[in-house]
């Protein structure tokens, strides 16, 4: 592999925030470490990565060498002693982190990293009350960080709160309504507190991921399984259920369909079909 | 073909723009050299003008990289949780992941080495 | 005569492919919390042991929403009828080091399985014991005892296939891992096989080139 093409893979990866620690560590190691000095300004940016790569492998003989040259291009940069910090939660020295986050935090009140870190040390010592608690009072002051909407709809979702989780959704949705994948988490979590009229939401919702994404495979499934549910418990009228049904039968041949166009090897088409029968239970008008 | 070759056709371009702007210049002064109304540009200068402009657009077109959508939701349709659920701020790295790593745990216990001592006394 | 309890605690043994493939999802995403469910006959033999024949992963990151969740039972459940294959119960490996417990999600879903099949059993993966060289079952088992509570199995009472350990331990540190797919996967892209036939045939074949 030549030292370029991992160069790009790396860009794709840290915009895609993907995390393929293994691979990134691997691949500085055989292809990329000899010929850093070619990186240019791009050198930072790759040394931060595989900083950060080779923590969550527990590499700390690569983690150092780039916190090393790091240091040396950036002495005093509250970046980089953010870095030290996250050295240290994986030593498990969560204390000391702590005290450097908090000295950050001193320095300088907008510093939003620093306070991120915080709830993630929070996280990794198991204490999820006060991480959420630290992460409420982080967003009262940063509203607009939908990355830390999400960490606490996450949060909330382990908790078992979906109430509050569906809430953080609800932020997420307003900041970006574009994106499918939040109107599919949302329409899940009030699939998941269920109720007659979670149930409707989570329809309503699920049909608007597939209007924004027609390839949102969980949005179909999803929307199939809120209909059927809708049928069997709700109390509706039967001009409602029709209509319900109708909804479902259409995300159903959708859904076919598009298995049918990628061919799919992992089922067969027949018992693909038996099984999403069976999601629409009782009801006799379920049967296609 | 590769962006150094698009690139060479922008600067192509570019220089027949400004040979295109000598040339209306230097025009216009001979005409004001043998006394003639200046009316419009020769058809020749315009027509170099518009297609060292078309030239140098393609140039540019091509070598910045792709479009992106218009659509917002186009760009969404291929993210998935995989990488839209990754919070590098939140990451916590006390995980299975270094007893997964083939040579961790003997670089774990690498910590106590001098170097170690670099990192106690890094500060901003 | 004394009066037996309802439930009898069983033996349980754990196969090759079920260890393989639950060791080889907690491999593919270290750093997030998984989970999946485990199949075993459908057939009750008379000696009452419960051997866990495969496992099927679930979901990573986020295991505590119920809409994919029945889809992915239903089909596990239509798929797998014909091969007399039954959910036998459900496992999952928490997000820390350090954290094994189950939490309310691990027990609701362990607790809907054990009412279709008394023999339901709960694996919690140990994380601190998960390794590129298993030298001991990284699991901590339980079943559901006679008053409702979820009681950890001895270790004596849970066996693995002949060679699990050794054959798992190679396929984690030849990264294979890389090719599992769970339920989230082929959600995300239909052509990925949750099922993963491809690693139990694989597996199957070095049980018996090992001779095992």
């Amino acid at each position: 592999m030549h030292w370029e093409e991992v160069r790009d893979k790396f860009r794709i990866w840290r915009e895609d925030n993907s995390r393929h620690s293994e691979e990134v560590v691997d691949l500085w190691v055989n292809y990329l470490q000899s010929q850093k000095h070619k990186l240019g300004d791009e050198q930072w940016m790759v040394e931060e990565q595989v900083f950060i790569a080779g923590l969550d492998c527990g590499r700390l003989d690569v983690a150092d060498q780039c916190f090393i040259a790091l240091s040396k291009q950036f002495p005093g940069s509250v970046r980089v002693l953010k870095l030290k910090g996250m050295r240290l939660e994986t030593l498990e020295r969560h204390e000391d982190a702590l005290t450097i986050y908090d000295a950050i935090i001193r320095e300088d009140e907008t510093n939003s990293t620093a306070r991120k870190r915080k709830v993630a040390v929070l996280k990794s010592q198991g204490r999820i009350q006060e991480a959420i608690k630290e992460l409420i009072e982080y967003l009262s002051k940063f509203m607009s960080d939908g990355e830390a909407w999400q960490e606490l709809a996450d949060f909330y979702i382990k908790e078992g709160d979906y109430g509050k989780a569906a809430y953080c959704m609800e932020e997420l949705i307003l900041q970006n309504p574009h994106n499918h994948l939040y109107y599919t988490r949302y329409a899940e979590i009030k699939y998941t507190q269920g109720g007659a009229e979670n149930l409707e939401l989570a329809r309503n919702y699920f049909s608007m991921a597939i209007k924004l994404n027609p390839i949102n495979i969980r949005a179909y499934y999803g929307l199939i399984v809120s209909c059927s549910s809708s049928i069997t418990s709700s109390k509706l009228t039967s001009s409602k259920k029709k209509e319900i049904q109708k909804l479902s039968d259409w995300a159903q041949k959708k859904l076919t369909q598009r298995y049918e166009e990628e061919k799919s090897k992992s089922i067969k088409m027949d018992k693909l079909q038996e099984s999403l029968n069976s999601l629409c239970i009782t009801d006799k008008s379920c049967s296609s | 073909m590769g962006v150094f070759v698009y690139k060479i056709i922008c600067l192509i371009g570019l220089f027949s723009l400004l040979h295109t702007g000598y040339s209306a210049a230097e025009y216009r002064a001979t005409l004001r050299v043998i006394e003639q109304e200046y009316s419009s540009l020769p058809s020749d200068i315009l027509l170099q003008g518009l297609i060292s402009l078309i030239v140098m657009m393609y140039g540019v077109l091509y070598s910045v990289g792709d479009f992106k959508e218009i659509r917002a939701t186009i760009q969404l349709e291929n993210k998935s949780w995989e990488t839209a659920g990754n919070r590098p701020s939140f990451y916590s790295f006390c995980h299975r992941g270094r007893n997964l790593c083939a040579t961790s745990l003997t670089t774990l216990k690498y910590n106590k080495t001098s170097l170690s001592n670099d990192f106690d006394s890094y500060e901003s | 005569m004394e009066n037996l309890p309802k439930k009898m605690s069983s033996d349980i043994t754990i196969s090759c492919n079920a260890l393989a493939k639950i060791l080889l999802h907690t491999a593919k995403y270290p750093h997030l919390a998984v989970s999946g469910v485990l199949l075993s006959t459908s057939k009750k033999n008379d000696t009452s042991e419960t051997f866990i024949l495969d496992a099927i992963p679930l979901f990573h990151g986020q295991l505590g929403l119920a809409p994919m969740l029945e889809v992915a039972l239903t089909q596990i459940e239509r798929v797998f009828k014909s091969e007399g294959l039954t959910i036998a119960g459900y496992y999952q490996a928490n997000e820390l080091l350090k954290d094994n417990m189950p939490d309310f999600v691990a027990m609701k879903i362990a607790e809907k399985i054990a009412e279709n099949n008394n023999e339901a059993c709960l694996i919690m993966v140990d994380n601190r014991k998960v390794s590129l060289n298993l030298d001991t079952v990284p699991f901590i088992v339980s079943q559901l005892t006679a008053d409702g509570k979820w009681k950890n199995k001895e270790k004596t009472g849970v066996h693995l296939e002949s060679g699990s350990l050794e054959i798992t331990s190679q396929l984690l540190q030849k990264k294979v891992h890389r090719d599992i797919s769970d339920f989230d996967n082929h959600l995300d892209d239909i052509t990925c096989d949750w099922t993963n036939k491809q690693i139990g045939k694989l597996v199957g074949s070095l049980i018996s080139a090992a001779g095992f």
